[in-house]
Order: structure tokens, then sequence, then C-alpha cells
């Protein structure tokens, strides 16, 4: 077809296409090879600070045990499990970016992909620690994982807590191994780039890759295998997570459509993040040739589809709540709606199905500010969502006696936004010392390598040739 | 997406409208005579079981129309451009509506017979009229209400997108592709929204007591996996043909063999989540949907659903090469039609008859019936126009579509 329509039906070039290889390789390694600034410093120095204080409530609670949180009679989840589906939820953007999009032949994803990877090892450990200081006694979390024992004491097998362990350790390797194999080549450029003992070290990252045909053949299949291997991911971690609840026979948990449901609200949230950080990681590292506004178009467009679907549920749950005819069902709702957490549930509707509503305008889908108001919005909605189907269901048992009213206290706060200094903490690492952009497959998608799939005849003047 | 550099123009294949023989025209007439029939006979002996083969059939091929409307939908919305050959195909699929739209009324006199709200003082189950009616929500009126309502938001839309791609290949206009795909941005949360009552008010409102938020998309999981292997058998049929040669290569057989192999699995998510959380809570409102369906000879459909619209497809599809052979493509889709067959069957039937499964002529003729008409009208529409949106902008590029 000719390319003024294409333009014009929306498919502007990925990338400059003034850009070359060299561009490339120079622009993304330059972070890594020059101290970084004050704004990087600062950063880093508040994420350490938040994380050092979450250390010293988590030791004080080991010594005092889980009382010190605000979780009591009838509400035994508390902040902690919302923090864990939070963050749980937040990695999963990063799946769905580098395999299903690479899947999808969504070749847009290759500028974003490295960075939403990276979120989605580091959400996923920092969700990982809610669990383990959750437990009760801490020291004895390794019994979570199924172990030939003298006692031949086995897990309960049944229990959806302990399909978690191993969809959640599934998920933490896979994604690793993933995120991994993508950087090997990009570890060699650096390697190739720098001297000493920067030099050494990215020589032992880079597993000896010297980028020879056959090492990108071997290569290119292990990235799809990998594709393949975490796509049903994606929906299985979420969808486990929301069995834990919905096992269960507590109204307000226990609904089919949980598991498609905070699969979708892990993806919604999980954009909302890579939007937020992208916007952020763009503009202080210069990367705004690379990350355009094409791919946060694109994201924010997930965005809104992905809020619908979590627009969808809620309002299914609600229906389905009336058509079913029992007052516990009919209660749970009501409440939640119109009870003492009133505020939380409007909260999540405002910020996870009202706010994105904005992205069916384009101009908005493009604004910076718009979109990085909106995704911030998602992120606290989906912290609301979780937060409203764990307490609001459970604050009022079936008998009145046992109602009551959850609250934080000092330590369930110090330990939500230490949470965030971790796992700010290790993003900001990553983008210090490794591509936050994958370096090889950014080129790939240049107009100078199409260039150089055409035949002789057929190219453009003034592209490069390797 | 990729730059095409082999192809040549004279290789540009012209898109017409299908000569489809006599023969298969008769194939789908007597079908539906042999429909009709079934239909009639039954209905002076037993019109609950007439009614309920009916219903299966009805929302068989409904799901088959709503199917060609999303499709067309989501790949216009989505800016896919692979898939632009294929794309009339699914186009097709909605000329069914204004049959369904017919259809619906038949279905209304059989409310009376499938529909146990619909009489709530008959019942003896010892619940009251307002637990069985929901409060008001199931009547007959309400039910062709929202019924004739949703049809003709469904049929609008389909009409609009069907005007939009016809208007094209005169035109060329890429300005009609625009108005399409904003259209496609308000069609798919109408069409969600509105499948979802729809599935309430046809297939769950048959056991009124029992409920599960997952239905709807329990529903939409089934009726996408079988339009997919609808579109993919009338695909390699039309290319085996000659209609779609030059036009649909080996390259769109292995998307739409992805296709195939995802919603399999997709399809599977669904109903075992459903499935897992109502077994494991065991709660007595809803596990007495399953209790039938799990036992007895429907246990054992239930099986077979699960073996041709999961197990079969995704181990046969895995490897590349399957999913671009016409003969695996052609078994795998109409083994995944018998399940969405057995599928609605097993979702219908138990309401009537919990201990025992019931397969008759009733249940097969009416079946063949549908079918019938569906091919009959999808057959008219694509004698009518050709069978590629030839002018589409993107058509070329998907015509010479190499992954």
């Amino acid at each position: 077809m000719n390319e003024p329509v294409a333009a014009s039906l929306g498919e502007p070039p990925l990338i400059d296409h003034r850009k070359t290889f060299a561009d490339v390789t120079a622009d993304v390694a330059a972070p890594t090879e020059r101290m970084p600034g004050m704004m990087w410093k600062a950063a880093f120095g508040v994420a350490v600070v938040l994380v050092i204080q979450m250390v010293a409530t988590i030791g004080y609670q080991f010594v005092n045990g889980l009382g010190i949180l605000g979780i009591m009679h009838p509400v035994g989840w508390g902040t902690y499990i919302t923090n864990f589906v939070f963050w749980i939820g937040i990695g999963h953007a990063g799946t769905l970016i580098s395999a299903i999009l690479h899947l999808f032949r969504q070749r847009w994803r290759t500028a974003i992909n490295r960075s939403a990877e990276a979120m989605t090892i580091f959400a996923v450990m920092t969700a990982g620690l809610f669990p383990l200081i959750h437990v009760g006694r801490p020291w004895f979390a390794y019994w979570l994982v199924p172990y030939p024992n003298w006692r031949l004491l086995w897990v309960n097998f049944r229990s959806p807590l302990v399909w978690d362990v191993f969809a959640v350790s599934t998920y933490f390797t896979i994604s690793l191994c993933f995120w991994y194999v993508g950087l090997i080549p990009d570890f060699a450029s650096l390697r190739d780039r720098s001297t000493g003992w920067r030099r050494a070290i990215y020589g032992i990252a880079s597993l000896g890759w010297r980028g020879s045909e056959r090492h990108w053949q071997h290569y290119e299949r292990a990235y799809m295998m990998l594709a393949g291997l975490s796509t049903p991911l994606v929906l299985s971690v979420h969808s486990i997570v929301s069995f834990d609840f919905a096992t269960s026979i507590l109204p307000g948990w226990h609904t089919t459509i949980f598991p498609p449901y905070f699969v979708a609200g892990a993806i919604f949230s999980g954009f909302a993040m890579v939007v937020t950080l992208l916007v952020i990681l763009r503009k202080v590292f210069k990367m705004e040739e690379y990350v355009t506004l094409l791919h946060l178009e694109n994201m924010n467009k997930i965005i809104l589809v992905t809020g619908m679907m979590v627009g969808y549920a809620y309002a299914t749950e609600f229906f389905i709540a009336q058509y079913s005819g029992s007052e516990f069902e009919r209660f749970t709702f009501l409440n939640r709606a119109g009870g003492p957490y009133l505020w939380a549930y409007w909260t999540m509707v405002t910020c996870n199905v009202v706010a994105p509503q904005v992205f069916w305008f384009k101009k908005f889908r493009r604004s910076i500010p718009v979109m990085f108001v909106v995704s911030l919005l998602v992120n606290v909605g989906m912290w609301f969502e979780r937060f409203t189907i764990i307490i609001s269901s459970l604050h009022r048992d079936f008998l009145p006696a046992n109602w009551g009213y959850y609250r934080f206290t000092f330590a369930d706060w110090s330990v939500l936004i230490g949470s965030f200094g971790w796992f700010f903490m290790w993003f900001l690492l990553f983008c210090r010392f490794f591509p936050a952009i994958s370096i090889a497959e950014v080129k790939s998608v240049l107009w100078t390598a199409k260039q150089n799939a055409l035949p002789a005849g057929k190219r453009a003047a003034g592209a490069v040739h390797d | 997406m990729t730059t095409a550099t082999t192809a040549s123009p004279a290789a540009r294949a012209e898109a017409a409208p299908l000569r489809a023989s006599l023969g298969v025209r008769a194939m789908f007439g007597i079908l539906m005579v042999i429909g009709a029939a079934a239909f009639l006979i039954e209905l002076g002996s037993d019109p609950t079981r007439a009614y309920a083969a009916f219903l299966i059939g009805y929302f068989f091929t409904l799901g088959l129309a709503l199917f060609g409307t999303l499709f067309t939908a989501i790949h216009y919305l989505v800016g896919a451009t692979w898939s632009v050959v294929v794309r009339r195909v699914a186009e097709s699929f909605m000329a069914y509506f204004p049959v369904a739209f017919l259809l619906f009324f038949v279905l209304l006199l059989g409310v009376p017979h499938l529909y146990v709200w619909s009489t709530p003082g008959v019942t003896a189950h010892g619940i009251d009229a307002e637990h069985l009616t929901k409060g008001g929500w199931l009547t007959p009126s309400a039910f062709a209400f929202r019924g004739l309502v949703t049809l003709t938001i469904w049929s609008l839309f389909s009409w609009f997108f069907i005007r939009n791609s016809t208007r094209q290949d005169q035109t060329g206009d890429a300005g009609l592709t625009r108005s399409s795909t904003k259209a496609a941005a308000i069609f798919v949360p109408v069409f969600a929204i509105t499948l979802t009552l729809m599935s309430f008010d046809l297939l769950m409102s048959l056991e009124p007591l029992w409920f599960s938020t997952m239905f709807g998309v329990y529903c939409f999981a089934g009726l996408w996996q079988a339009g997919l292997a609808t579109l993919t058998i009338a695909v390699v049929l039309m290319r085996r043909q000659g209609a779609l040669q030059g036009i649909v290569n080996k390259i769109h057989y292995h998307d739409l063999g992805k296709y195939l192999i995802a919603f399999s699995v997709f399809w599977m998510y669904i109903a075992f989540s459903q499935f897992m959380l109502i077994w494991y809570a065991n709660l007595p409102e809803e596990i007495e949907w399953f209790i039938p369906r799990t036992y007895t000879g429907w246990g054992a459909l239930g099986i077979a659903l699960m073996a041709f619209k999961f197990g079969i497809p995704f181990f046969a599809l895995l490897h590349q090469k399957m999913k671009e052979s016409e003969a695996v493509l052609l078994t795998i889709s109409g083994g995944i039609l018998l399940g969405q067959w057995i599928d609605l069957y097993w979702v219908v039937l138990p309401a009537f008859s919990p201990e025992r499964v019931i397969l008759g002529w009733p249940e097969i003729g009416v079946m063949l019936g549908f079918i019938g008409v569906f091919g009959w009208v999808v057959l008219g529409f694509l004698s009518r126009h050709p069978v590629a949106a030839a002018r589409d902008p993107f058509y070329e590029r998907s015509v010479r579509f190499h992954g």
C-alpha cells in the first residue's frame, strides 16, 4: 500500500529515521557510563531511607508480633495482603509487553520491554516480601515449600495459598530468565565500550557473547521459547492470586469472574506503572527519541481497554449480587458502595473506571501531564480495589457481633511506604547499571535496518549499510 | 509490520463474488427443510423439547453472526493488517442478523415452555415468585424487550460495518476505514454488556436460581472460538474452491491456527475457573447447576466437551506445520464446532432432563436446520459481494503478508 495512506491511518515510524545503529548504542549506554546526576542521587537516597525505616518496622514486628498492625477481628487480612496483590499485579504489564506483544508482532514493544520487564522483576520481589512477613513466624517461611522431611509433613496441596507459592516462584524464575536472556547481547555491547573492572563485570554478565550468527540463532530460539512460556504465566499468576479469595465462601470474595477480572486488573495497574516510570525515565535519561509519544499512546489505549474490563467486572458483580437473590451477597455489595468503606469503593471506581475515560481522546492519550496524572490515579485506584475487596468483605461478618472497622497503624503505613522505596531502589539501580532500552531489538526496527533488508536496488539514498 | 518485497504487481489477485455450485446451495436448502420438519413435528408432541432444541441452534448461529461483527470490529480497532483478506468472510456472517431477528419471535413463542420464571405460579419448587423472577427482572415482556433492543443494536452496527466495507469496494476511500474504526470502538464495550445480558436471559435463566458472574465471559469464549472455527472452515474451503486462491496464503492459515489454539486455551481457562471455584466452595445454590452436568451421561458429555474444545485442538495445533495444513485446520475446526454444539446442549438440556441425556432427531434435525439457514444466508452474501475487501487500504499488504 502507499505510505501516505498508512501514515494517515496511524502508522508513524517507530523511531526517527535519522538514528543510526551507533547512535542507539551510544544513547542507551550513556547513563551507565557517566556518574548519575543530582536527581538520581536524591531519588535513590529517599528510596534507601524508606527501605531502612521499613526494615526497622519489620524488625520491630518480628519481636513484638503481628499485633502492631491494624489487623484485628474480623479483619485478619489487612494491608500486607493488599500490598501483595497490588505488587504482583504491577508485574503483569512487563510480561504482557515482553511475551504477548512479542507473539502479536507488536514491534513498538522493543523500546519499552526492557524497563517493563525490570519492573516486573522488582514488583515480584516487592510482593514476595508480604506473605513472608505476614506468616507470623517468618523464620519458618520455608515450610511453604514442599520438601521431603523426616516427619513426613507436607504442605496442604489443596490450599490456594500453596498454589500461590508455586505460581509466584515460577513467575519470578521465568521472568528473570527472560529478562536476562534479552540482556545478554546488550551486556556485550556495554562490555565492548567499557574498560577496567566495568569491562570485567559486563564481560562476565554477557556470558561470552560474540554476536556470531550461531549465537543469534540460539538467542532468537531461546527468546521465542521463553515468550511462549511466559504467555500462560500472564494469565495464571493473577488467576491463582484471585483463587486465594474466590475459593472461599465469603460473599465479595467468592465469585466466578475473579480470575479474568484479576488478570485484567493486573495488566491495567501494570501498564499504569509502566507509564508512570517511563514518563520519568525518558525525561531524566533523555530517551524521548526512543520512548516516543507513540509508545505512550499505545499503552494508554491498553489502560483504557483494561480499565473498562475491570469496570465490566465491577458491574457484573453488582448485578449478580442483586440477581442472585442471596441476602448476604446483596448486603456485601450495598455495604461496599454505601457502608463505612464507601470512600474506598468510590475512590476505586473514580480512579479505575472514570479517570481512564479521558483516553478516548487522542489529544489526552498523547498529553504527558494528562497521562502522568491518570497513571498515578490508576495506581491509587488499583491499590484501593484490593483494599476494598479484602477489607470491605471481611469487616462485617455474617453476625453483627462480628463487625468491626479496620484502621491503619503506623506499622501499616511504614511498610506500605517502604515497599515503594524498596521497588524504586531496585529500579533506580537498574537505570544506572543496565541498558534501560533493548539496544539489539531497537536496532531491528530502525529505518536503516528496514532499508538493509531490501534488495540493493530498492534502498533509499542515505541508508547506512553494515 | 513487514515490508513486502517479493510479490510482483502481476500476481495481485482480483477478488470476485463467490460462484457457489448448485449442489452446495441445494444441500443448505435440504438442511433447512429437515430442520423445519424436525421442529414442527416435535412441536406437536413435546413443545418444550422442540423449543430447547431451537434455543441451542439459535444461540449457536447467533453467536457466529455476532462473531462476524466482533471480529470485524476488533480488527479495525487494533489496525490489524494480516486479517484484511479474511475480513469479508467474517462480514458475511453478519448477514444472518435479519434472520436472527425474525427467529427471535419464534423463540418468544417458546418462552412459556422453556423458562420457569415465565409462569411463576405454576412451579412447584416452593419458591416464591419474587425470587424466581428476580424481583421482576425476568418476565416475558422484559425478556422480549431486552432481546429486541439488543438484536437491533447488533443489527445496526453490523449493517454499518457491511455498508462501509462494501462501499469501499467501489470507492477505495480510506475514510471509510476510519469511520468503521470509530464505530468499532463503540461497538466493543456495547457488545460486552449486551452479550452478557443476552446470555443471562437466554441461557442462565433456564435455571433461574443459579448464577455465575463468569457466565457472560464463558459464552463469549465459546462463541469466539466457534466463530474462529467457522471462519477457518469457510476460508479453507473457499481457497480450495478457488475464490480465495492467490489471496489467502499459508501465513494467514498459520495465524488462524494460532488464533484457534490460543482461544481453545482461553475457553478452557474460563470454563475451568468457573467450574473449579463453584466445585471448591460447594455452595448449595451454585453447585446444583453442576451436579447434573458432572454426573450421569451429562458428565461424559462434559468430558467430550473438554476434548473437542481444548484437548484435541491444543495438542493438534502445537506445531507450525499443523497450523498450516488445510486438512488439519478443517478437522480441528469441525471438532470445535461439534464442541460448541455439545457445550450449548450441555448447558441447556439438563435443565429439563437432569437425570438422563436425551438425544434424538429433534435435537439433531433442528441443529441441521440452523446450519442450513446460516449457510444459505452466508453463501448468498458472498455471491453478491467480492469475497475479499480488495480496496481496503491494507489489502495489498495483507495479500503479500509474510509474517
